[in-house]
């Protein structure tokens, strides 16, 4: 059998079908990142902060007194963690409903992962840079806050906890903050008679 | 090889150029728009205040255009639970340290408590033998500083405080160099403790001790439990969990020792105790069933 050579015209036709496939599938992925980042609000972080990772604890804001919500002189709150191996420090958070809140976390040792499940607030935390995440919790409650990325062997015992109380409920001590620890009243037994301030 | 090829017909290049030109045009376009939504839509949503530059170079990590630390009045007037920082230096210090000098300082402090071997004289000094360097420097930098404290810390200080850094790294080299003479194997005694040591328990976000105490993983500063008197990680266990001992880093310890039952604390304290050396068929029997 004779082999006839293709038609030029043929091959040019042949690659604008495959081009037509090919734009389509990078419409459609470049589509999905667009619209994530726009509509579900999830996009990669805005700022890279580097931090030295071996003196964490010695200095800075991520020393260990300075971790956990905090309210700040203009009023928003920030939470800071510290993801270490196996643990979240502090391992139970309690943040203000309807109010913003920018998460601050870091690691000393390995890569961790941040995850607030039922909300968006998923991130990579890893040693030598701060991870930050800013969100509001739209209602109250209580959300696990698992580790996402492997980071050893005690991995899957490191969970800790975000308790969203109602915005009257949470009350900064005299430092601005706000622990688990404090005596905080169920949001629905406190709200007729809390008087604020 | 281009000279390989065969020249292109003039009237193919006039058919092809239009398509070059389309085609260049749209991967710059594609670039651009991914270049604009990456490092100026989506890093500028909901932050006013940002020039189209300064939203770029903070994407990108250029230093000199991230925000300014947020205030931490809480950080400036902090203590430390430990001033022992694994920075190069540190680790620089230790692995320079002299075994021999280790020994010298060895003989003339550390000796009557914890033998030349590292084997503890009594059940309440610590055996140092199977630990290693980072360990034991991080103890004597902390007992030193008075970061350590509870039990036996006051006399451990005024030790510590007769050393200087390069002293305390040469002798924490010198007893990690020791070899223990026996080899030991952990006491099971119930099946609910031998799973804590190894498996964690992920209801109370209790990590197993194995993750970080068996030498492999966890903080460089961790100590081998296995082989430890039962009397010292029992004493020490209850010092975590009152919080009279809080040497230990972002409360590791304290935060795990805490969600101990007391008889929890003795089970594992004499699961690593590990009998001076006995066998024991019943642990070896438990573990292998846990595996």
């Amino acid at each position: 059998m004779v082999e006839r050579p293709m038609d030029e015209r043929a091959i040019l036709r042949t690659e604008l079908r495959w081009v037509i496939v090919v734009a389509i599938a990078v419409l459609i992925i470049v589509g999905s990142i667009v619209i994530s980042s726009a509509a579900v609000v999830l996009h990669p972080p805005s700022s890279v902060e580097r931090i030295d990772p071996t003196t964490l604890h010695v200095s800075g804001e991520f020393v260990e007194d300075n971790l956990g919500a905090v309210q700040n002189r203009d009023g928003s709150v920030t939470v800071r963690l510290v993801a270490t191996q196996f643990a979240f420090v502090p391992n139970c958070i309690v943040v203000p409903a309807d109010r913003p809140v920018t998460f601050r976390i870091t690691s000393p040792d390995v890569i961790h992962g941040l995850l607030i499940v039922g909300t968006n607030v998923n991130t990579m935390v890893m040693p030598g840079y701060v991870s930050e995440v800013r969100t509001t919790f739209p209602r109250t409650g209580e959300h696990l806050m698992p580790c996402h990325e492997f980071c050893g062997l005690g991995h899957s015992e490191m969970w800790s906890r975000v308790r969203v109380v109602e915005p009257a409920a949470w009350q900064p001590d005299e430092n601005g903050r706000v622990s688990c620890e404090t005596p905080a009243r169920s949001p629905v037994e406190e709200a007729p008679e809390e008087t604020p301030q | 090889m281009v000279e390989d090829r065969p020249p292109v017909p003039a009237e193919r290049e006039a058919l092809d150029r239009p398509w070059r030109i389309w085609a260049s045009v749209a991967v710059v376009s594609f670039v651009l728009l991914a270049f604009l939504l990456g490092f100026l839509v989506v890093p500028e949503r909901g932050k006013a205040g940002f020039d189209p530059f300064t939203a770029m170079c903070r994407a990108l990590g250029i230093p000199g255009f991230g925000r300014e630390p947020p205030e931490s009045p809480a950080a400036e007037r902090a203590a430390p639970a430990s001033e022992v920082a694994w920075t190069s230096d540190t680790r620089r210090l230790l692995a320079s340290a002299d075994v021999k000098q280790g020994a010298q300082v060895a003989e003339s402090i550390c000796l009557p408590c914890h033998g030349m071997d590292g084997v503890g004289t009594t059940p309440i000094y610590p055996h140092l033998v199977r630990q290693s360097a980072a360990a034991i420097f991080k103890q004597m930098q902390d007992y030193r500083s008075g970061k350590r404290q509870g039990a036996q810390a006051a006399i451990m200080t005024a030790f510590a405080q007769m050393l200087d850094d390069r002293q305390i790294a040469n002798v924490a080299a010198y007893y990690a160099s020791q070899r223990p003479s026996q080899r030991v194997r952990p006491i099971a005694t119930s099946p609910a403790i031998v799973e804590l040591a190894r498996i964690g328990d992920p209801a109370r976000s209790l990590p197993p001790c194995e993750a970080c105490h068996a030498g492999s993983g966890g903080p460089i500063e961790a100590p081998v439990l296995l082989g430890q008197s039962v009397s010292y990680l029992e004493q020490q266990l209850q010092a975590f969990a009152s919080g009279e001992r809080r040497n230990d880093i972002f409360a590791r310890m304290r935060t795990i020792a805490q969600q101990l039952t007391p008889e929890e604390i003795r089970g594992l304290s004499l699961y690593y105790s590990a009998g001076s050396g006995t066998e024991n068929t019943e642990s070896d029997a438990t573990a292998a069933m846990l595996r």
